[in-house]
């Protein structure tokens, strides 16, 4: 059929109704059926109308939306135009060519080669066979199956099969091209290829219909939308406006947004959370957010590595820590080639020594990593100033934010800090923090956490299907969850967190009582310590082992943890590295012998905790075994 | 449809009777050796059974016999398939918009392609019972044509049917086994009496298996007035069947598709 004279109307839909018999006889209709239908005189069928009252045109080189809840009548409106189906009442003109990319790969042999099946395609679709051998070679080009045309049609996985009825179809030379939810399948890159080919058919003058639930790419695609509405048009035009009257009647709240407005609101909420941080510390210095711990001394140690940075660390340089420390420090320095050098802890506070620190310093010492874990505590100040004196980068560590030394919170003390809290241990929505103390810092965090993908709609958009591209999201950049959580951490960490304070005390006053069995760690006095856990150090020479403790705590429903048991140090993978003095007894005594009890439990618990730990210690559980 | 645009499906016809013909497991020897099987057996059978009796009425019984299975294996098998072409391809016509013979012809053409398979089989058979090549040979072609014709129209008659009635699978089981008995496809015409004779012979059926067995076994031409009478019906019967493929075309469509 060719278009009215220089009209360029490419379908014209007037007053058009689709209607359906349905009826339980007619389900299966039978012809002894009918035969008893004729003789009684009755008739049992329903109508049921699909469509009705559909009234559009469309020029050559539009492309059209349609959108609409299961059983709107999108897939009939489709069939109707390919004239697959025959309207009930009013008319659909199609003036050229045209077939519904459905799902195409139905008609298709799975038994058949993919070779074999590219033929069959085309022949579906009415290619001549001349027309089919010349473009066969850009059809295969296309779907990318070039390795693949040998295999048989099953062996492909449904994202791959259905590139093949497609990558036919666009070349079909069709004149007016449906399309069905055909977009589905495909990833990411095969579906961008098909949107830029749409794009190019309609440059064409080709006319494009499609039916889709994903309202991003009916956005993306399509001037103008129909949204039907149990079978009626509900809306037509603007399709921007078509998706937010969907929306809005499907009840579904608009959480697909268009990845820019995601992008937008992730920089506003950063940079709100950022600020909100800088509050707590008092300070304008750079400040990072990235998704976790590990990562936030990634992009510590990293900065300083920076070759643009006076002064940087380079390989071979020593780094002196404690090795009560968590298990990815050492392979985040050894990953740089830097050499981390032991030194043991201080058995009073559970941390580093001013007096082990100086007797380690070498040749080669450039920097020192000074960890803040499990409420422990070092004397801060004297080390800064050991640092200072010996032209040492200081590298603050910790996992509880709201500790403070000299009323200062920590992280305010080192050239570069990095600060973490997990939310739960099984929390996905993880944060971290880095602060350095230098403003030209600031870039080299940023450039970090651009990461090498650039493209910050895949690094931000954590909905993203390529599941590569979800965990390059996830790291360093944090979720929205995640900077939730760190907002939340920041506001409660401001609240006069009394309450912490309160427990610590609480169980301060609980193992005190025990001296022969258990030492508690002993901050210095300018600390405040507000971790969520209370740590405590069994004796060697105790009653009761720490596997029995904890046991018995299991036993009593009471939480109780030990620290990192399976330590890359304590398995001797670091030994060799920069050892000096290979005393480390306390800090084996500390992953060895230590408890953590959840700070929260004395507030929920009540005295449970410390009664089911009495009953254990004065003999008088009855679980005694 | 004009002439220009049905003729790029001449190219689909080909491929799906190549499609059709490969999966019912014939693409390979293995598969086509099982659907002799069935022929076979059914041909030792009869023969066992009725050597004795009708061998006195026939010549080369064997030869009459296995001709007539071939043939009506044929019919009857592209009949059964040609009517469920509809239902069985479902999606495809949900899918493609193309002329929904296609469909009906190209199962039925692959049934043909396989029933050549199983001739090329038969004729060292033939050979081997004493049967003698001649001229008349020339003319199987010819017989082939009408047959293929008029099942063609059968089918596609029947799968319109089909579409409508879910019933007609079962009516058409129900015909077709008494075709069977009504076609002489294990016993003489000469059998009978004069009357059942007559009417027997009206079928275009019987006129194709005889007409085939004549040309065969007795190397004899066929009656240029049953050809005429036979490409009539074939022309009938096909014409019938698009006339009313096209009229209801929609209504098949919504049928399936809804």
């Amino acid at each position: 059929m060719h278009s009215p004279k220089n009209s360029g109307i490419a379908v014209q839909v007037e007053n058009l109704g689709k209607s359906f018999l349905i009826g339980a006889e007619n389900r299966h209709p039978t012809l002894l059926g009918r035969l008893n239908r004729w003789v009684r005189g009755t008739s049992p069928q329903k109508i049921l109308w699909a469509l009705q009252e559909i009234n559009f045109e469309l020029r050559r080189g539009e492309i059209l939306g349609v959108i609409g809840a299961n059983g709107a009548g999108k897939s009939t409106l489709l069939l109707l135009i390919a004239q697959i189906l025959s309207p009930s009442e009013g008319q659909v003109r199609a003036y050229g060519r045209t077939s519904p990319f459905f799902q195409l790969s139905a008609g298709l042999q799975p038994e058949l080669t993919v070779l074999e099946n590219f033929s069959l395609c085309a022949a579906l679709l009415g290619i001549r066979p001349a027309a089919f051998k010349k473009n066969l070679d850009g059809i295969i080009a296309f779907s990318g199956l070039k390795d693949y045309l040998y295999a048989k049609y099953n062996e492909l996985s449904t994202g791959l099969a259905a590139r093949l009825p497609f990558s036919t179809a666009i070349h079909a030379d069709l004149d007016i091209i449906l399309v069905d939810e055909m977009l589905a399948v495909g990833d990411q890159a095969f579906q961008s290829k098909c949107k830029r080919s749409f794009l190019d058919l309609r440059a064409q003058g080709k006319t494009i219909i499609i039916v889709s639930h994903n309202l991003d790419m009916i956005r993306e695609l399509c001037p103008t939308t129909l949204y039907l509405k149990n079978g009626g048009a509900s809306y037509l035009g603007d399709s921007e406006e078509a998706v937010q009257l969907y929306i809005r009647d499907m009840g579904i709240a608009s959480n697909k947004r268009a990845p820019a407005d995601v992008i937008s609101e992730h920089l506003a909420l950063r940079q709100k959370v950022a600020a909100c941080w800088q509050g707590w510390f008092r300070r304008q210095e750079p400040l990072a957010i990235s998704d976790s711990f590990i990562s936030s001394l990634w992009v510590a140690i990293t900065s300083l590595t920076a070759p643009s940075l006076a002064g940087r660390l380079k390989p071979g340089d020593e780094i002196i820590t404690t090795p009560f420390n968590y298990p990815g420090v050492a392979g985040v320095l050894k990953s740089y080639g830097l050499v981390p050098v032991f030194i043991d802890v201080d058995p009073r506070t559970f941390n580093m020594n001013e007096e082990r620190l100086k007797s380690a310093l070498g040749e080669r010492t450039r920097a020192v990593l000074l960890a803040h874990l499990a409420g422990s505590c070092a004397p801060i100040d004297r080390i800064a100033q050991l640092c200072r004196s010996q032209g040492l980068w200081l590298i603050e560590l910790n996992n509880s934010v709201a500790d403070k030394y000299q009323e200062r919170p920590l992280g305010c003390f080192g050239d570069v800090s990095a600060c973490g809290l997990m939310p739960s241990l099984a929390d996905p929505h993880a944060w971290g923090l880095v602060l350095a103390r230098e403003a030209s810092f600031g870039t080299l965090f940023a450039e970090l956490l651009k990461t090498g993908y650039g493209d910050e709609i895949r690094v931000l958009d954590h909905r993203h299907d390529d599941p590569l591209i979800q965990t390059l999201g996830r790291r360093p950049w944090p979720t929205m969850q995640g900077l939730d959580e760190c907002q939340r951490a920041c506001e409660s960490s401001t609240n006069s967190p009394s309450a912490i304070i309160r427990a610590h005390k609480e169980y301060q006053g609980f193992f005190a009582r025990y001296p022969s069995e258990f030492m508690i760690p002993e901050p210095p006095p300018e600390a405040e310590i507000f971790t969520p856990y209370f740590s405590v150090l069994v004796r060697e020479t105790a009653t009761f082992s720490v596997p029995r403790i904890l046991n018995h705590l299991y036993l009593n429903k009471i939480k109780a943890y030990r620290y990192f048991d399976g330590h890359g140090w304590l398995a001797g993978h670091f030994t060799q590295s920069g050892v000096r003095n290979s005393d480390f007894k306390h800090s084996l005594s500390l992953h060895r012998q230590m408890l953590l009890f959840p700070i929260e439990q004395v507030r929920d618990a009540g005295n449970n905790v410390f009664n089911s730990m009495a009953d254990l210690l004065e003999k008088r559980s009855p679980i005694d075994c | 449809m004009g002439k220009k645009d049905y003729f790029p499906y001449w190219n689909l016809f080909w491929n799906m009777t190549r499609v059709e013909f490969k999966l019912r497991d014939q693409g390979t020897l293995l598969g086509f050796l099982w659907t002799l099987l069935h022929p076979a057996l059914i041909f030792i059978v009869l023969y066992i059974l009725f050597i004795k009796w009708l061998g006195h009425f026939i010549d080369q019984y064997a030869a009459y016999l296995i001709i007539g299975l071939l043939f009506w294996n044929f019919f009857h098998k592209a009949t059964c398939l040609g009517l469920a072409t509809f239902k069985r391809r479902a999606l495809l016509m949900r899918n493609y918009k193309f002329p929904r013979e296609i469909m009906v012809f190209s199962t039925v053409a692959a049934v043909f392609v396989s029933t050549a398979l199983e001739i090329a089989v038969l004729v060292p058979l033939l050979w081997l019972w004493g049967v003698k090549p001649n001229w008349a040979w020339t003319l199987l072609p010819l017989w082939a044509l009408f047959l293929l014709s008029i099942t063609m129209g059968v089918s596609l008659l029947l799968a319109i049917l089909a579409a409508q009635f879910h019933d007609m699978e079962r009516i058409w089981d129900v015909i077709s086994t008494a075709l069977f008995y009504l076609t002489p496809v294990f016993y003489p015409l000469n059998i009978l009496s004069d009357r059942n004779k007559a009417l027997l012979s009206a079928s275009p059926l019987t006129m194709i298996i005889n007409g085939i067995r004549d040309c065969l076994i007795s190397g004899l031409f066929p009656d240029p007035k049953i050809c005429w009478l036979l490409a009539g019906l074939s022309a009938l019967c096909l014409g019938a069947g698009l006339f009313l493929m096209r009229r209801y075309e929609h209504r098949i469509a919504d049928m399936i598709i809804s």
